[in-house]
């Protein structure tokens, strides 16, 4: 069965390299929701209802509570890329930092996605299939 | 690459149009991106230029609009009149909701005589038409009781409006604004009855102010002849101390001392009594006062359909009319519209003593503003302005003109020289406020030269005199319009 069609696009997930070199499959999915994680809601005029800026959840201690509600929303907010099946998150603070995990399901397959996330950067750590493809 | 028709030429695209019109250009050429979706770097990119393109497309159907106005601007009238062309009409009215000013007709006081073997008269506005010595129709709008023996005064509106000229032009322009005592006769009379349209005995005061005094004039008496009266302040101070000087038919100024008013001034029955206003002094240094005797039976002047020119001044002030501050334009516009086209020529002058006053001075075609009309145009203007600014709508000073010359024409031209009399006396009278009389105007005016060269009016003209000397141009004050006006140029007819 062939494998479905993530697109190509360039290999940008924070920040702007200084050359460019294109990403497809589920690296260009990944950037996607990489970048879709740190886009403020209502900031691009071509789609308002896109972004979850997780930076912003930043702000001292959180309980668990709070924790939760942070994944949920992650997980609805890459559901919004038409090529995500389903996606759930979690998250942990480690001192300074929040530690995103998001597992989505695509057409592809399932994949993990952990990002890293300090008041300045939102870092991809790992993007892995975690089954068969 | 056809040539786009007009309405593709204005029609407005909105941003998503651009983006598809970009991306079907992308995708033909074999560029590598295929994520286009909300959060690619290239649907940003491509996003942010077709943003800018599409704000930049939205002035283009103004472009257009703005080019094909100075288009219709440009293109005459094919009979050469200065109306507004039917195309600058189409325009104006599907794209600035304006709609050229109509012709005025004429407006103006006849006085009914009732002899003591007649009426009484109840009159009804319609009842009555009268016509003037040169054949124009005019029918009373207002009424009253006409006493046995007795006078009344109605106004008549005349039933027909200036037209400018087509092939034949003595038939094709009117002028209501006839002379005093030329309407005599009623079409529909009544016995006993007679009509003269009388002159008032002065015309309006017009003024001069050196500084804030609100002092005016009171005339009264029963003035003999036509003079030309005016009156400076030498001193400052309210009636009574204030003293000043005055002159009658441009001769020497005599001194009238403090006095608070004066009979008979220079015999001819004119008497003149200063009147204090709320401000103290009244009367300042140099204030100045003009009038004339008599005054013209026309309240309303006569005015032609709104010009070219006019028409494409107000499309301009368009835009600046929707700033919240309006400019110069502006208020001359609004002062157009307030008079609805009886208002013919306005000008703004920004106070150079008092901070956000602005002086609007108003004039009819010929003539000076009544005071309705200076009280209707002040509420319109007043009901836009913004409070940072006080608009005062005020009449312009006078100048007064006799204008001379020789001129030859032939002796069978049609209608002989009355149509160019007209015109030249509708030049004179109508220069802009503020704006310059020029000799070789009326020199044009009166030759009518063809697309040849060839006079098709005078044959040949000389001397022209505004009274300043032979061929010198008058160059009237920042707020001044031409009033009163005589022609007295001497027409020769010449046979070939």
């Amino acid at each position: 069965m062939a494998l479905p069609d993530f697109g190509t696009g360039l290999d940008v997930n924070t920040g702007w390299p200084y050359s460019f070199s294109y990403a497809s499959g589920l690296l260009n999915l990944g950037n996607n929701l990489c970048r879709r994680l740190q886009t403020i809601r209502g900031s691009l005029a071509w789609d308002e209802d896109c972004g979850y800026n997780i930076r912003g959840l930043l702000r001292g201690s959180l309980t668990a509570g709070e924790l939760s509600r942070f994944a949920a929303a992650i997980g609805a907010e890459c559901e919004k890329d038409e090529r995500v099946e389903a996606a759930t998150a979690t998250v942990v603070v480690s001192g300074e930092v929040l530690r995103v995990t998001v597992d989505v399901t695509t057409a592809a397959g399932p994949f993990s996605l952990v990002l890293a996330v300090n008041d300045v950067t939102v870092e991809l750590l790992a993007l892995s299939a975690t089954g068969a493809q | 690459m056809s040539v786009p028709t007009l309405s593709e030429l204005i029609a407005v695209h909105p941003q998503d149009y651009w983006t598809a019109l970009a991306l079907a250009q992308l995708q033909g050429r074999n560029f590598p991106t295929t994520d286009w979706t909300s959060t690619s770097p290239e649907r940003a990119m491509l996003e942010t230029d077709t943003a800018c393109i599409a704000d930049l497309s939205d002035n283009i159907p103004l472009t257009v609009q703005l080019a094909l106005v100075y288009y219709a601007l440009l293109t005459p009238n094919p009979d050469g009149s200065p109306g507004a062309t039917a195309a600058l009409q189409f325009l104006a009215y599907n794209w600035y909701q304006l709609t050229p000013f109509p012709a005025t007709a004429t407006e103006g006081r006849i006085r009914l005589y009732c002899n003591a073997n007649a009426g009484p008269y109840t009159i009804t506005a319609g009842q009555l038409t009268a016509i003037s010595n040169s054949g124009l129709l005019y029918v009373n709008t207002t009424g009253g009781t006409l006493a046995t023996p007795g006078t009344l005064d109605c106004t008549f509106q005349c039933q027909q409006v200036n037209q400018y000229a087509t092939t034949n032009p003595v038939a094709a322009q009117v002028n209501g604004n006839v002379a005093n005592n030329t309407i005599l006769a009623l079409q529909t009379p009544l016995p006993g009855v007679s009509i003269a349209n009388v002159g008032t005995n002065y015309s309006a005061i017009s003024e001069t102010s050196a500084g804030s005094g609100d002092g005016t004039l009171t005339l009264a008496g029963t003035p003999t002849g036509s003079h030309s009266v005016y009156v400076v302040i030498t001193g400052s101070g309210n009636s009574g101390v204030a003293t000043w000087s005055t002159s009658v038919d441009g001769g020497g100024y005599v001194d009238q001392g403090a006095a608070a008013s004066v009979t008979n001034l220079g015999g001819y029955g004119i008497n003149i009594t200063l009147v204090d206003g709320l401000v103290t002094p009244s009367f300042n240094l140099n204030d100045t006062f003009s009038f004339s005797t008599p005054g013209s039976w026309v309240t309303t002047s006569a005015a032609f359909p709104e010009s070219q020119v006019s028409l494409a001044g107000r499309i301009l002030a368009r835009w600046p009319s929707l700033a919240a501050i309006p400019n110069s334009n502006v208020y001359e516009t609004w002062a157009l519209e307030a008079g609805a086209g009886s208002i013919t020529r306005a000008t703004v002058v920004t106070d150079p003593t008092l901070s956000a006053v602005v002086n609007i001075y108003i004039a009819q075609a010929t003539s000076s503003p009544t005071l309705a009309q200076i009280v209707q145009t002040q509420t319109y203007i007043g009901t836009r302005a913004p409070i940072t600014d006080l608009p005062q709508v005020v009449a312009p000073s006078t100048f007064a003109m006799t204008l001379s010359f020789d001129a030859d024409y032939p002796a069978d031209r049609p209608g002989g020289h009355a149509d160019l009399d007209a015109l030249i006396d509708a030049y004179v009278q109508g220069v802009p406020i503020g704006g310059t009389v020029e000799c070789a105007r009326v020199t044009a005016i009166a030759m009518q030269l063809d697309a040849n060269g060839t006079p098709t009016g005078a044959t040949n003209i000389s001397n022209v005199d505004l009274g300043s000397g032979v061929g010198v141009d008058v160059s009237l004050g920042t707020s001044t319009i031409v009033e009163p006006y005589v022609n007295t140029g001497a027409w020769t007819p010449v046979t070939s």
